[in-house]
């Protein structure tokens, strides 16, 4: 039954005689929309109230409303109200406070980004940022009840005050094995329901439950998991986002970038799953703090160290050992340290002494990867936090074995007078320094230094005759320093705004050191050097506007500078998220503008340069730095507790991407075109992309069962006018279709799972006919195999199937999983590659290269 | 509904894979105009099925209806079918194919128009050359399988690890050419060409029997006597033997010095790998090649 009380267009009229205060409110709210939030306890004791307003002040007739009774009606935000006590209205009374806390994990002490924050009252949420710390502003004084809740963690019910210290807040991790989902009250305050589009946040446990391919923990390997993520091979490769380049993703660990992040020549990554506490993955859709990419950004951040007690985690796989340890030094210092390494050369041996007829020499067959991570975190206090986090990594390959290699070894191992020496070593190495800074409630400080280098030499002595010689030793050093400042300002419930510059400096060195000896008169030397430098200035501003409890838009504007070539932008950014129905559905979508100053190439004709290296050059006055233009858009479902649905679309375009001149340069020559940047660049066209898509993806989590389902449907394509191109074609990783599938049993002492992935081939470029050509200095014209477009066919589709089983048991009480992962359990031979060779009459011959058969993989981890 | 509608719309086009072979026969031009020849030929084919035999006479790719022009500064020629080889066009008459003459090539065939134009180097002269040879043969690997393909890990086919590479004896063969340039910047490919009956030459990733440069990196040694405008190239062929003791086997060798603009030099450095790959192209709405080149030749013979 409605009261009389009218809304027409702004015009309230209320008319209310002796009206219970309870329906009075609950009218007032049906017919207004607006929200009026209020303890029960406060209404229960109230008596009957009278009203009678005409006019367009929605406050107005909420005083109108209460007047007489010990109530007020403060505003919050657009169409809200709280309804609290009016002995507080005095004017000293603090009428408006911060309500703020600090949301940590229980178990290890270590802060929780991302952390969903909801005032069940209230229907208004915070998430916590980097450091786990969140402030909801200008609260009517006064306690409030607080659901804190966490992907993999138990929901925490609590009552904070507003107007109070910041509070502590610790979420227990959830069991997740064989545990049942809870069931969630109201799933209003899911905190998967709030990210923006394009992100991939999810708890670290649950990455680590994802199937990794060589069989131990490995972050980018799980996020190959998610629609829209591929590699740009079978096992090895770069990561391909939303139909991009493998060089158009940003790797940031604790704030400072990784510039190759693979080890074992991309088979496995360098990035642990375990020595992470959190990573966000930014799909086309990153906000204004991040640039620098075009197609995704992945933030990592290191585990603090635990602060209650130590812990560590010793891993044995059949390519590496691992150990991960992490420590309270004392009330206010933690410390985690992890090291990795491969030990195939330690079981095999990496140096073979050989004697025969009185000769001695000493064959390599060394091949080794490593990691090394550590952090100490410091807290004097609540408000002061400094972080320091090294990381170093590489691989190395040294080699010194006769050309005629086999299986049978004996026919080999002995000295060599023809031989090929190559010492390759190649890695990461970072430090970087946080401190974070909470002057007051609203304010949060974080000043971040980092240095990043990544270095790789190949060293190469090869003699394949008694007179002949090749000795090349090529380096390259990149590194990149950098300072910047982030500000969090938590400016009202409505407004969270967040800024920042940086500044980084960027240095690129490579020197080509080779003679090279065919014969004693043919000798050609080559000394060359290149030095690069360049200043990137940045600076970014964005608000995460909440305007009613429905919507969160987060409008940004990102303005960079680059020296080399002196480049500016000002790049807009927005994203939004609108819950159609609170807790069931919600819609995201997004627009963007990115820019990105490095390249990525390689020498594409040199065998002996850039096998293991990748090289960086900046753009300059010539190279334009590479521009993109993305839109994205979906929508989030959740039908039950168990069920997460999730469908985005996306489109990009971008330019002045560098596509190579020569698809079919094959790597022919020995020393190729040195490392002269504009030599390098002649095998480089500047192109535009585009790439659109759908991605799908679902999980069910019920009991023991976890269903993971990601399909990508999409185009990718890449056209040069400098090359002739009228008409787009598709990149050389273009996937119409990709469908991934998990299905995972997990009870207290068992683990099986079964993965598979089944996708297009990747293109090819088939030939189409033939022709014959001659040439000057030949009799006889020579036959070609014709083929008018790059990438005009497709390798047969590409499905694979992984099995893991898993068992858990303990040993002097420490949790012990062994695990055995069997790749392509049914032993299916994909075609990987195909070469056509022309028959003698007609047709061609078609040789399939095909992929690994079946592989199995072992992996012993121990909880310490 | 709009975002379903779109959502449907990408499905669709993603599934819309038009990556099906479908090619017309296309024409073919093939003509090198050479500094100080008189001849100017083009000889016309087309693209042919895969599925149809292709024999090595041409006679049946050989475009023998096509209409093809020559056009030297400004006036235009017909070049007319050769009735005795098919596919084979050419001037009635001579032509003035002096060094910097600019030419344009137009032929029409079933619709097809296609174009080339380019201009003639001045002439190329191979002035000396040198040969040394060891006094016996040399240890050396005779295939490098494992370089020019290398396995990538990728495939794990344990039959990759066999490199296929074998050791043996070679005779290694240097010769050396000079010549002068013309301070231009002009390419130039360099050939040793030997003409071996028994065993053939070697030809393996560490030698260097053919080079393509830019004239000004054929630098003269150091120690060598040379003039600025001396050009010197010095190239490796293998002549590999059974036995340690066995002579070098006397044969021919062609030393080829070709001086030409970019377009031949990328032709010529493309057109090694045909099961893979078409040559880089000039001829703008076809296939194949027409330009303009100077070219020296010499045979020497390489005694017992």
């Amino acid at each position: 039954m409605l009261l009389p009380l009218t809304v027409v267009g702004q015009d309230i009229e209320v008319d209310i005689q002796d009206e219970q205060l309870r329906r009075a409110l609950q009218s007032f709210q049906s017919q207004t929309g607006v929200n009026l939030v209020y303890a029960e306890r406060l209404i229960d004791e109230e008596p009957v109230v009278t009203c009678q307003y005409r006019g367009d002040s929605m406050r107005e007739a909420l005083e109108c409303l209460l007047q007489g009774v010990s109530l007020r009606a403060d505003h919050v935000r657009r169409q809200q109200y709280v309804l609290v006590a009016a002995e507080g209205n005095g004017p000293d009374a603090p009428v408006r406070a911060p309500m703020a806390g600090w949301v940590t994990d229980a178990e290890t002490g270590e802060g929780l980004p991302g952390a969903h924050i909801f005032l069940r009252g209230l229907d208004q949420g915070a998430v916590s940022n980097d450091a786990g710390y969140f402030a909801l502003p200008n609260l009517p004084a006064g306690p409030y009840r607080v659901r804190i809740s966490y992907v993999g963690y138990e929901t925490k019910d609590t009552t904070l005050v507003a107007g109070g210290a910041a509070a502590s807040l610790e979420l227990q991790p959830r069991e997740l094995r064989g545990s049942q989902v809870t069931v969630e009250a109201d799933r209003r305050d899911r905190p998967d329901l709030n990210v923006l589009p394009g992100v991939v946040n999810a708890p670290m446990q649950y990455l680590e439950e994802l199937p990794s391919y060589s069989g131990e923990s490995d972050l980018l390997q799980a996020l190959q998991w998610m629609p829209g993520i591929q590699r740009s091979g079978e096992l090895t490769g770069g990561m391909v986002v939303r139909g991009g380049q493998s060089d158009q993703n940003l790797y940031l660990l604790d704030g400072a970038p990784v510039y190759h992040p693979w080890h074992a020549f991309n088979v496995v990554s360098t990035f642990q799953t375990e020595t992470f506490k959190n990573i966000n993955l930014y799909r086309d859709a990153f906000p204004a703090e991040y640039g620098g990419r075009l197609s995704s950004v992945l933030d990592a951040e290191m585990r603090d160290g635990n602060r209650s007690g130590t812990r560590g985690v010793a891993g044995l796989s059949l390519l590496s050992g691992r150990l991960m340890l992490e420590t309270p030094v004392t009330d206010d210092i933690s410390v985690m340290i992890s090291a990795r390494r491969s030990y195939i050369d330690q079981v095999a041996g990496s140096r073979h002494p050989v004697e025969q007829d009185g000769v001695r020499d000493t064959l390599r067959t060394g091949y080794f990867f490593y990691d090394v991570s550590a952090k100490a975190t410091y807290r004097p206090s609540a408000n002061h936090r400094l972080s320091l986090t090294y990381y170093g990594g590489g691989d190395n390959l040294d080699l010194r074995l006769p050309f005629d290699l086999s299986l049978d070894f004996t026919s080999w191992l002995r000295p060599a007078s023809l031989f090929f020496e190559l010492d390759h070593d190649w890695g990461n190495q970072l430090m970087s320094a946080r401190y974070q800074y909470l002057p007051s409630d609203r304010l949060f400080i974080t000043s971040t230094a980092y240095a990043s280098s990544y270095r790789a030499r190949e060293r190469a002595l090869i003699r394949p005759s008694e007179l002949s010689t090749i000795d090349s030793a090529y380096d390259i050093d990149l590194l990149e320093g950098g300072v910047g400042v982030d500000i969090d300002y938590f400016a009202t419930l409505e407004h969270q705004v967040r800024a920042g510059v940086q500044v980084k400096r960027h240095v690129f060195n490579s020197t080509l050191d080779a003679r090279v000896q065919r014969s004693p008169g043919a000798v050609d030397t080559i000394d060359d050097e290149s030095q690069l430098r360049a200043v990137e200035l940045s600076a970014y501003v964005q608000d995460t506007w909440q305007p009613t409890s429905r919507w969160t838009i987060q409008p940004g504007l990102r303005f960079s500078y680059f020296s080399s070539g002196a480049h500016t932008h000002l790049r807009p950014r927005l994203n939004a998220r609108y819950a159609v129905i609170p807790g069931l559905l919600s819609a995201r979508a997004g627009v963007g503008l990115h820019v990105q100053y490095l390249h990525q190439l390689k020498d594409r004709s040199a065998f002996l340069h850039n096998m293991v290296s990748n090289r960086w050059i900046p753009s300059d006055s010539d190279v334009r730095p590479s521009t993109s233009r993305h839109i994205s858009g979906g929508v989030e479902l959740y039908p039950a507790d168990w069920l997460t649905l999730s469908v985005e679309s996306y489109l990009r375009t971008a330019s002045n991407i560098l596509i190579p001149r020569d698809e079919f340069q094959r790597r022919d020559g020995l020393v190729g075109s040195g490392v002269e940047v504009g030599s390098l660049l002649g095998q480089y066209e500047p192109g535009s992309g585009r790439a659109f898509g759908v991605e799908v993806g679902a999980e069910a989590r019920s009991g023991p069962w976890t269903v993971h389902f990601a399909y990508h449907g999409g185009q990718s394509r890449s056209r040069s006018r400098a090359l002739g191109e009228e008409d787009f074609r598709p990149t050389r990783f273009d996937v119409p279709h990709a469908l991934q599938t998990m299905v995972k049993r997990t009870t207290n002492r068992w683990e099986i799972g079964l993965s598979t992935e089944l996708r297009n081939g990747f293109p090819e470029s088939v030939p189409e006919a033939r022709f014959g050509l001659g040439d000057v200095l030949e009799d006889e014209p020579t036959l070609y195999l014709h083929r008018p477009e790059v990438n005009n066919g497709r390798l047969p589709a590409y499905w694979r199937a992984d099995l893991s089983v898993a068992y858990r048991f303990g040993i002097a009480g420490s949790p012990v999983k062994a695990q055995v992962n069997l790749y392509n359990v049914l032993g299916r031979r994909n075609i990987v590659s195909r070469r056509y060779d022309p028959s003698p009459e007609a047709g061609v011959a078609v040789q399939d290269r095909r992929g690994i058969p079946l592989i199995p993989l072992f992996e012993l981890q121990v909880e310490l | 509904m709009l975002s379903g509608f779109l959502i449907v719309m990408m499905v669709l086009l993603a599934a819309c894979d038009s990556l099906e072979p479908d090619a017309p026969d296309r024409l073919v031009a093939e003509g090198f105009l050479t500094t100080g020849s008189d001849d100017v030929v083009v000889k016309l084919s087309r693209t042919r099925p895969l599925q149809e035999p292709f024999p090595r006479d041409g006679t049946q790719s050989a475009v023998t209806d096509a209409s093809a022009f020559i056009t030297f500064n400004g006036t235009t020629h017909e070049l007319l079918p050769d009735e005795a080889v098919p596919g084979r066009y050419q001037l009635n008459g001579t032509a003035d194919l002096s060094a910097g003459r600019a030419f344009a090539f137009e032929a029409t065939w079933q619709g097809q128009e296609v174009y080339a134009d380019g201009a003639l180097p001045p002439p190329v002269e191979i002035d000396s050359f040198s040969v040394s040879i060891t006094e016996a043969p040399i240890q050396a690997v005779l295939f490098d399988s494992v370089f020019v393909d290398p396995a990538p890990l990728d495939s794990l086919q344990l039959d990759s690890l066999r490199t296929g590479a074998e050791e043996g004896f070679v005779y290694p063969v240097e010769i050396t050419l000079w010549w002068e340039d013309v301070e231009k910047d002009y390419w130039v490919r360099t050939r040793l060409q030997p003409d071996i009956r028994a065993g053939g030459a070697l030809d393996n990733f560490f030698l260097r029997p053919e080079d393509v440069q830019q004239e000004a990196e054929a630098k003269c040694p150091e120690d060598a006597a040379c003039s600025h405008s001396t050009r010197s190239w010095t190239g490796v062929y293998g002549v590999p033997v059974q036995e340690e003791d066995e002579p070098l086997p006397a044969h021919s060798v062609l030393l080829a010095l070709i001086r030409s603009d970019q377009t031949y030099a990328q032709f010529a450095v493309s057109r090694d790998d045909p099961a893979r790959r078409d040559p880089v192209s000039n001829v703008e709405g076809g296939l194949g090649i027409v330009t303009g080149l100077a070219l020296d030749t010499l045979r020497i013979q390489i005694p017992q």
